[in-house]
């Protein structure tokens, strides 16, 4: 005790290390829910951050399209020529019975359940980003008020994001399939029958394996969810980049590169 | 610095932290504002380790508004503020060169610890990844420190202790040979060599 009253500075550091580490372990422990005054904090700090992010992605979009206008007008050029191309095409375009039953196979691969008509689904602007952990956790500004609840499916327009962990008043804290510790069920968009388990590996990837070896994945091939779980049907989750057999495991593994755009990541919808 | 301005500071880092430095991010890294700012109150101004409470405060605001789980965050800080305070006892708090030392050493010393503890609460991301955005990191920091320190070092006010004076730009002189500066000093302040 002679120790401590002698150097208080010291002391009042120790102390605040430690009440650190049994705030660190209580947010373990309640798998990071927020309390009273986090969420209060959230609350406010949402309510406050929203028009600094809505001004600051305006002055930022107003600049890059400044800086970008040879670029664009490049762009909008090489797209005149393509929709001309496709214009083309189009009077000529005759649709076989077989083209034709491929594409309405093609059509129910991607009819999965959120996307349908009667879907209830939200758009969210991502308002907040975790510092340290890139693509993994970040702050959306809908919330109850809108529907949302724990657990709801967060998409972006290319593919699977994660799910809702946790939500309030004009908020909600998304974690991204690449660390948020769920097995996904899959199955290969191209063969159906090719069907397994992948899990992010909390950067930028997600890794995982195939149910029966024998089944033939390659590098390429699109996967989407097969609806057992927490995830949809049909939403598409990634490509395979790499296909390996690994002796130890005996079986046949794999690691996917997410279709969704974690790096431009601004709106996501948010499936109720 | 005064604790008001320390508390608005702190206060403009934290909600800049949230809303622009995503806009500035690239393959995802951005610079840790809050963190930023800490390590130059702390190493440039004596008596920096005053800021210490509301930076810890506005690293667990962080850690609960947009971080999985609240306090790695704060406790990284903390455990990097202390490294800052080792180096600043025995370099040179007026030349940029030392502090931008100190704050890469702050900056990796932050993102390892973080990086512990998450990996001690089970968190995938693997060694190799997370010091490859340590050094996105720190080219970032080292960018806004620069730029802190250069905006701080211009409205550093004269400090005093207890046997010399340092004034701006000046270095550091020994009162009892000059004494040239009184005209700057508050009369109370110089009680000692009347």
């Amino acid at each position: 005790m002679g120790w401590f009253k002698k150097h208080k500075r010291a002391a009042a550091i120790i102390g605040v290390c430690l009440l650190l580490c049994l705030m660190t372990t209580f947010s373990y422990t309640t798998a990071g829910s927020s309390t009273l005054v986090g969420r209060g904090v959230q609350k406010v700090t949402s309510v406050i951050a929203r028009p600094i992010t809505q001004a600051a992605t305006g002055i930022s979009n107003f600049f890059t399209g400044v800086f970008a206008y040879d670029e664009l007008q490049k762009e909008n050029q090489e797209l005149r020529d393509r929709v001309d191309e496709l214009e083309a095409e189009n009077l000529d375009l005759q649709l076989t019975q077989q083209e034709l039953e491929e594409l309405q196979g093609l059509y129910q691969a991607f009819d999965f359940e959120p996307f349908r008509a009667d879907a209830n689904a939200v758009a969210g602007r991502v308002i907040e980003l975790d510092l340290s952990r890139p693509y993994v956790v970040f702050t959306i500004d809908v919330g109850t008020e809108s529907g949302v609840h724990k657990d709801c499916v967060v998409v972006d327009g290319n593919g699977l994001i994660g799910k809702v962990t946790e939500t309030g008043s004009g908020w909600s804290k998304v974690v991204s399939v690449l660390s948020d510790g769920n097995n996904i069920s899959f199955r290969v968009l191209r063969d159906k029958t090719i069907t397994g388990v992948v899990a992010g590996d909390g950067e930028t990837h997600l890794d995982g394996y195939v149910i029966e070896e024998k089944m033939r994945i390659i590098k390429g091939d699109q996967l989407v969810t097969t609806g057992v779980g927490l995830y949809p049907e049909g939403i598409l989750i990634g490509t395979v980049d790499t296909v390996e057999y690994d002796d130890d495991r005996q079986m046949k593994v794999i690691t996917v590169t997410p279709t969704a755009d974690f790096d431009g990541l601004q709106k996501v919808a948010v499936f109720l | 610095m005064s604790l008001r301005r320390v508390i608005i500071l702190f206060a403009a880092a934290y909600l800049l932290q949230l809303s622009l430095a995503p806009l500035c991010a690239v393959r995802g890294i951005m610079p840790g504002l809050v963190l930023c700012l800490m390590m130059t109150i702390l190493f440039h101004y004596n008596g920096g380790y005053k800021c210490l409470p509301v930076a810890v405060i506005a690293a667990l605001m962080l850690d609960m508004t947009s971080a999985h789980y609240t306090g790695p965050g704060a406790l990284a800080l903390l455990l990097a503020a202390g490294l800052v305070y080792f180096f600043r006892v025995n370099l040179n708090t007026d030349n940029i060169v030392p502090m931008l030392v100190t704050a890469a050493c702050g900056t990796v010393c932050y993102d390892v610890v973080y990086w512990c503890i998450l990996k001690l609460l089970g968190d995938p991301m693997g060694f190799v990844y997370m010091i490859r955005q340590c050094g996105g990191h720190v080219v970032y920091d080292l960018a806004v420190i620069a730029v802190l320190f250069l905006i701080m070092s211009r409205k550093k006010p004269v400090q005093v202790t207890n046997d010399e004076v340092e004034v701006d730009g000046q270095g550091i002189v020994d009162p009892r040979e000059e004494r040239w500066y009184e005209r700057f000093l508050p009369a109370n302040w110089l009680k000692r060599d009347a």
